[in-house]
């Protein structure tokens, strides 16, 4: 065994320490200046094996590839007469509010975004995005993917953008339950044993009946979150231990474990 | 030659291990790459070079995540120098070694980093068995990785003649 001097380990722990005592700005422009620095190879390698995995994809759904094709033109055709039905809603709803003089509804403007790290040390659940452009260096809007919420921007450095997923406990939302007046806060509860991605809504008044089922959209209270965004359905309800409030688990919507391009949520003034 | 080796080695690692998909079921643990040159390094240099490796890895795991600086800088120092100081005790160079090592590294780093965060209040609601199972999952990538990190490196090293400055 070799035997280090008290020297040695003094200037350890004087290093150790130093490290551990940065301060903040300092910190931050380390973090920004290592992930800007990496962000155009982690972007080379993330396209790479995004196009490994669609080549994989279309390798093993090779034998199902008429039906799958029978199912996309069935789903065409009800998505047609769906967006029928939908356009003569919003006519009728943008007649009726002229009528009422209601405030036209602010739309959003969504800019999409390459996922292209995770979390490098699995301790918060996060993915990196390239940062979109005219994004503000405090935003912390919602994002989202064509199945519903995905998270919430969370750090940004000029060519990246950190998203806090729904499955941490850091991330809270301000959710509605089904078409009622179930009000919450949802908040990531991790992974499961078998991966499953949990969430849970607290403190929802007891006299709210819900259902297995039920869908859980944003509430738009709180202002970060855009009311309506699709989240997850209820997978189960109790009641909390005082007997005062209700629980309920949800399932999101979302796949948290495969998430390749998302969008950036930004809400334009109405 | 060695320290530039070194340097790319570290930011190829943590690239690849920033990419990779984490182990859901086993509290969402990440191939330890980072660890594996950290412990190469720290089987085979003398004390500076080691404490070098140690640091960078550390401050580069950091900086990729949301982890305040020096907690990864802190547990990396403390397995390097640990299986620095004890290596002529082992067989630093057979891969049983490496295999026990991984194991062992792998799991103390993120015990390590549990306390640190726990403790410090930045991840306060992560339960213990979160912990442990990332621990577990930790220590079965570890002893898959860490020797074949080692012995990727082993032979890159040998293939670009940096074998001599081994072993001081």
């Amino acid at each position: 065994m070799k035997r280090k001097g008290w020297t040695f380990w003094l200037t350890v722990g004087v290093i150790v320490l130093i490290t551990l005592r940065l301060p903040v700005g300092l910190q931050d422009s380390l973090k920004r200046g290592t992930r800007d620095l990496v962000a155009p190879l982690q972007e080379l390698f993330a396209s790479y094996s995004q196009r490994f995995r669609e080549a994989g994809n279309a390798i093993r759904a090779r034998g199902t590839l008429p039906q799958q094709n029978q199912e996309l033109q069935e789903e065409v055709i009800r998505l047609r007469n769906k967006v029928e039905d939908l356009e003569s809603l919003r006519e009728e709803n943008f007649l009726l509010r002229q009528q009422l003089d209601f405030q036209q509804r602010s739309e959003w403007n969504l800019t999409a975004s390459l996922v292209i790290a995770r979390d490098i040390s699995g301790w918060w659940q996060t993915v990196r995005v390239l940062r979109p452009d005219g994004l503000a260096e405090d935003a912390s809007s919602a994002v989202i993917n064509s199945d519903g919420l995905v998270g919430r921007l969370y750090e940004i450095s000029g060519e990246t953008a950190d998203v806090l997923l729904i499955s941490d406990p850091a991330c809270r939302v301000a959710v509605q339950i089904g078409s009622g007046a179930a009000y919450g806060i949802l908040s990531g509860r991790g992974l499961s044993w078998n991966g499953q991605v949990l969430c849970s809504v607290d403190l929802i008044n007891r006299n709210q009946r819900l259902e297995p089922g039920d869908e859980v959209t944003t509430s738009g209270l709180g202002g970060m979150f855009p009311r309506g965004i699709p989240v997850g359905t209820v997978e189960s309800v109790e009641l909390d231990d005082n007997g005062l409030h209700q629980s309920a688990i949800i399932r999101p919507h979302v796949d948290l474990g495969d998430l390749n391009v998302l969008f950036v949520v930004q809400e334009d003034a109405p | 030659m060695n320290r530039l080796f070194m340097f790319s080695i570290l930011f190829l690692c943590a690239m690849i291990q920033a990419i990779a998909p984490s182990w859901a079921g086993m509290g969402q643990a990440k191939p330890p790459l980072l660890l594996g040159v950290v412990l190469y390094y720290a089987l085979t240099r003398q004390d500076s070079l080691v404490l070098e490796c140690a640091i960078l890895a550390g401050l580069l795991q950091d900086s990729l995540g949301p982890i305040p600086h020096g907690f990864t800088v802190m547990a990396m120092v403390t397995v390097a120098l640990l299986i620095n100081t004890y290596r002529d005790r082992i067989f630093a160079e057979h891969w049983f070694t490496h295999i026990m090592l991984g194991i062992a590294s792998s799991a103390l780093v993120s015990l390590m980093l549990y306390i640190l965060l726990v403790s410090t209040g930045l991840r306060s609601g992560v339960q213990l068995s979160f912990a442990l199972s990332k621990a577990l999952g930790m220590s079965l990538l570890g002893m898959v990785m860490i020797p074949a990190v080692y012995w990727m490196l082993d032979h890159l090293e040998l293939q670009l003649g940096l074998h001599t400055g081994r072993r001081e």
